[in-house]
């Protein structure tokens, strides 16, 4: 059976490193170690090559990592967020407070673009990312990334 | 008044990544304001949303993939030269859909 895409393990309240690359290594971290990845190396490549073709930050305080690779076991989304901001080149020059990993298998083409549109039109919502802001608990965060996922 | 043209998203990965990137780029370099909506989408009140082109997020959330067809609209005084140089970005192509 395949795994829901965000746990509590997959969620981090505590303040990433602000160096957006070591940023996205942390959030794969995450990820490794809920089990969603084969090959740390691989999926890190991945996601750096993605950050080196123009980097995720979609502005809004929002950055959006992403890969798709073999070695990632299932659609997998994690979550951090930063008190000061990460410069992930957003294209309205906010720096990210809300950073949102998504990683999919290598067979889940359609999938990907879905998970990143489903989850990019949560975060459209002024509402959805003062909830995900504000969350007290990893939980919080989860139940509000679990609707937005259902949407 | 408002300016639209209807385009072919040519881009191979979609409306997304780079191809995103420069539509925002481009849109924001006019007063008019730029909206990219889904042509397939139009009359379903469910999905019937339209993106601003200036926000990536936006854009990203529409999730256009290849060979879809998307319309643009421009509504402010630089509206026709808005929508042309958006379109164009949009499709890809530099020319009509």
């Amino acid at each position: 059976m395949t795994p829901i895409p965000v746990t509590s393990a997959l969620v981090t309240l505590e303040d990433p490193p602000a160096d957006p690359t070591e940023c996205v290594e942390l959030l794969l971290d995450l990820a490794v170690d809920a089990g969603r990845v084969t090959d740390r190396a691989a999926v890190r490549d991945a996601l750096l090559e993605r950050e080196s073709m123009g980097a995720t930050g979609v502005g809004m305080g929002v950055a959006i990592p992403h890969a798709r690779s073999p070695a990632v076991t299932a659609p997998t989304v994690g979550f951090a967020r930063s008190t000061v901001g990460i410069d992930f080149d957003a294209p309205d020059g906010e720096p990210a407070t809300l950073l949102v990993l998504l990683l999919v298998p290598e067979s889940a083409d359609a999938e990907h673009v879905d998970l990143l549109s489903s989850v990019s039109r949560g975060l459209v919502d002024p509402e959805v990312r003062e909830r995900l802001a504000t969350a007290e608990s990893e939980t919080a965060v989860v139940h509000t990334l679990q609707e937005v996922l259902a949407q | 008044m408002t300016a639209e043209r209807t385009v072919t998203v040519s881009h191979e990965v979609g409306l997304h990544a780079r191809p995103a990137r420069e539509v925002v780029d481009t849109a924001s370099g006019f007063d008019a304001t730029v909206t990219v909506g889904r042509v397939a989408d139009e009359g379903h009140a469910e999905h019937d949303d339209s993106a601003s082109a200036a926000s990536l997020l936006e854009l990203t959330a529409l999730g256009v993939g290849t060979g879809e067809a998307v319309r643009v609209r421009a509504e402010g005084p630089d509206e026709r030269d808005a929508v042309d140089a958006v379109a164009d970005v949009v499709a890809g192509t530099g020319g009509e859909a």
